[in-house]
């Protein structure tokens, strides 16, 4: 369990420390299909058109949309490896260490033959760790991808997991590695998480100056909205909300409580309106197609604080 | 032969146990002379790969066959590695003595481990 | 007792309040269990409207702990961590959020300061609706092995509907296409995916299809907001011909959804006759023949 009194401000401080001084910006929102990646991709572009060279990291690596939103090619491809535990015969005695030492149960020792690999391989190398032999040799197990694409002053930066694979925490380590590269080279960088709260979520806000939490003034906004508020409490990561949809009926006076709550505020109220649905279908933002927009509005009118605020 | 008949406790007179990986118990006999030994599966409590781990614990113990209610497709690959041969469909509501004697009389057909199906996994 | 599982890939697309609404239905001819997989965000109670019966704490997950006593600081455990979990401050910390309890930081520490121990990660909680039981897991935050605590939810919900003989067990999946959502295929015998015309949820529904076939279910599609945009719409159908697979149904898009999940009701319940509705009914009725449940 992470207690506060673990995770006092010092570890937190640790945690967040980047390679890079570019500010970094995170899209997150608990729910799925409240308007994430629309608001990444619209905030990045706005941003771009006021001349700043500007990243997007879709870090969504289950269900990557980034690209369907933007219609960027998916480029420079990197793959993305796990590793599993390759036997050399001529050093390997059988010992069966190895078999006992993975807490997953992954090996088994036949009857006469090397130890092979039959259950699910996380990667964690614990097995070349405990082989007195150095039996073990790295092999690797191909689980996804990501893509860098250039167009302009923006740079999409992409993961996808393969299917069937479960190390979406591997992808989205190989996207962050990938764009501290070359970090340096932009003015600003916007990260947009997968739904929810786990792991790949809190991995993708790492370092992050503030989180922009995306929700719908619905019940189920609202639910997991608190949630997602409490994990940006718990990362001491300054948080902000953007209300999509806001026409949708609901629950917006429970959002606004747990606004004062976690001492958040709410900088763009996004009604319902069809400019944003023909972006999204045609895979052009709306920043871009619709311009004049009241939605496009909007996001130029954010985009405008967060240069003013982030961008030195 | 050595048979390992997964069960609900020690002795002949418990139940057939269907699962494998989460059984209680494994009663180890040798068909020839009835000698029994009962095998407590320290694979029951595993988080994950108990099936696996259920495979090491039979192989380690020298078993020729293997009778359980259901095999999932790690356990039976495992076991497959080792040629130990596999029979499956046994009743909860058989005891393990009405196991073997239905293993004796050819009750059981044996499964073989086909790696190309996909099979259920455990529950 | 049949296990139909409803996924989607994208998030968003109605699965859960879909999910209630059939539930809705199904429930005046069939015993039906319900269980909400989608353990960092689960939402099946709030539109199914029902209340807390019981909870109870789940330790589905194994975490390394560092005895600080005996703890030298060598740094040994954050070189051999492959998940990125120890961090240096002062002394190494452990940030359970991405923990595996691989025990590689247990089998280098030289003092022998660590250990693997199993920890609580989440609550399993039973709900009752009108529609009948759900089984719900909540994942603890900041933790981690949620494939796990999916697994103990299945189990859950699979002991309930044995205990009052259910007929259905319908298991509403976490979005995306990793591990919790493999651990929510596995053993199904039904899948139901939820999608709605747009680029994305089509190119997140093949994904997770892709995914889901690897366990040879039934699958079917449901098309959610159907009308509002024609030509992804047959973009999905001609996917799914080309793939094999039935469309269940296609739902238009209905204010009285919305207007429903605000009530935290499904929408069959309070809009019986809304353009939703009739459709949900419909493919409710085909899902039955589907999945042969009128024959038990």
């Amino acid at each position: 369990m992470i207690s506060k009194e673990l995770i006092h401000t010092k570890v937190i401080t640790t945690f967040h420390k980047k390679s890079f001084n570019t500010p970094l910006i995170g899209i997150t929102g608990g729910k799925g299909g409240v308007g994430k990646t629309t608001a990444a991709v619209n905030i990045a572009f706005a941003i771009a058109a006021k001349g700043y060279r500007v990243a997007i990291v879709d870090a969504d690596v289950d269900a990557p949309n980034a690209a369907i939103l933007t219609s960027l090619a998916l480029n420079e491809p990197e793959q993305v490896y796990s590793m599993i535990p390759e036997f050399i015969e001529t050093k390997c005695t059988r010992c069966g260490k190895c078999v006992k030492a993975c807490r997953r149960n992954a090996l088994f020792m036949p009857s006469d033959s090397l130890p092979v690999l039959i259950g699910d391989c996380n990667g964690c190398e614990t097995c070349m760790l405990v082989c007195p032999d150095n039996a073990i040799q790295k092999g690797s197990r191909p689980v996804g991808c990501t893509y860098k694409t250039q167009s302009g002053s923006i740079t999409l930066y992409t993961g996808e997991l393969y299917e069937g694979a479960e190390e979406s925490a591997f992808v989205v380590s190989a996207l962050q590695a990938r764009l501290a590269k070359h970090a340096d080279d932009f003015d600003i960088i916007i990260v947009d998480t997968a739904p929810g709260t786990h792991c790949n979520v809190i991995s993708a806000l790492r370092g992050v100056d503030a989180a922009y939490a995306v929700t719908e003034p619905t019940p189920l906004g609202a639910h997991d909205l608190e949630s997602i508020l409490k994990l940006l409490n718990l990362f001491e990561i300054k948080s902000s909300i953007i209300l999509n949809r806001s026409d949708l009926p609901g629950s917006e006076s429970k959002i606004r409580t747990l606004v004062s709550e976690f001492k958040s505020d709410i900088p763009a109220s996004i009604p319902m309106h069809e400019s944003v649905e023909k972006s999204y279908a045609e895979g052009r933002p709306v920043v871009i197609m619709f311009p004049d927009s009241e939605p496009a509005k909007i996001f130029f009118t954010l985009s405008d604080s967060i240069i003013r605020e982030y961008i030195r | 032969m050595k048979l390992c008949i997964t069960s609900m406790g020690r002795h002949i007179d418990d139940k057939i146990d269907e699962r494998f990986g989460r059984a209680s118990y494994f009663l180890i006999i040798d068909t020839e002379t009835m000698e029994i030994e009962p095998v407590q599966n320290d694979a029951q409590s595993a988080e994950q790969g108990a099936g696996i781990k259920a495979a090491q614990i039979v192989r380690d113990k020298g078993v020729d066959a293997v009778l359980t209610g259901f095999l999932g497709p790690k356990a039976s690959s495992a076991l497959a590695s080792s040629k130990i041969k596999i029979y499956e469909n046994a009743s909860s509501k058989d005891t393990v003595k009405d196991a073997i004697e239905k293993f004796k009389n050819r009750g059981y057909t044996e499964t073989i481990h086909d790696p190309s199906v996909q099979r259920r996994t455990g529950r | 007792m049949k296990e139909i599982v409803v996924v989607s890939g994208k998030g968003g697309v109605g699965k859960s309040s879909i999910t209630a609404s059939i539930c809705h239905l199904l429930s005046s001819r069939h015993k039906i269990v319900m269980a909400d997989t989608d353990v960092d965000a689960p939402n099946l109670d709030i539109v199914a409207g029902a209340t807390l019966k019981e909870s109870a704490d789940i330790s589905a997950s194994d975490k390394a702990y560092i005895d600080y006593e005996k703890c030298t600081a060598c740094m040994k455990c954050m070189s051999v961590c492959r998940f990125a979990s120890i961090i240096k401050s002062d002394m190494p910390v452990i940030m359970n959020y991405s923990c595996e309890g691989c025990g590689a930081c247990e089998v280098v520490c030289p003092a022998k300061a660590i250990e693997i121990k199993k920890t609580v990660n989440g609550q399993i909680k039973i709900f009752q609706g009108k529609s009948g039981y759900i089984v719900s897991g909540d994942l603890r935050m900041g933790e981690s092995s949620s494939g796990r605590l999916v697994d103990e939810v299945k189990n859950r919900a699979r002991q309930k509907a044995d205990a009052i003989g259910a007929e259905i067990l319908f298991i509403d999946g976490p979005p995306g296409i990793g591990c919790p959502v493999i651990s929510t295929l596995k053993g199904s015998d039904y899948v139901v995916a939820v999608t709605e015309p747009t680029p994305a949820a089509l190119s997140d529904l093949k994904r997770v299809i892709n995914v889901a076939g690897h366990f040879k279910p039934v699958i079917s599609i449901i098309i959610n907001k159907a009308d509002i945009n024609a030509g992804m719409t047959s973009l999905i159908k001609q996917y799914a011909e080309e793939s094999g697979i039935t469309i269940l149904g296609e739902i238009p898009y209905d204010i009285s959804i919305p207007r429903a999940v605000a009530m935290t009701l499904p929408v069959t319940s309070v809009y019986p006759f809304s353009p939703a509705s009739v459709s949900i009914r419909e493919l409710a009725d085909r899902l039955e023949n589907l999945s042969e449940i009128k024959q038990e």
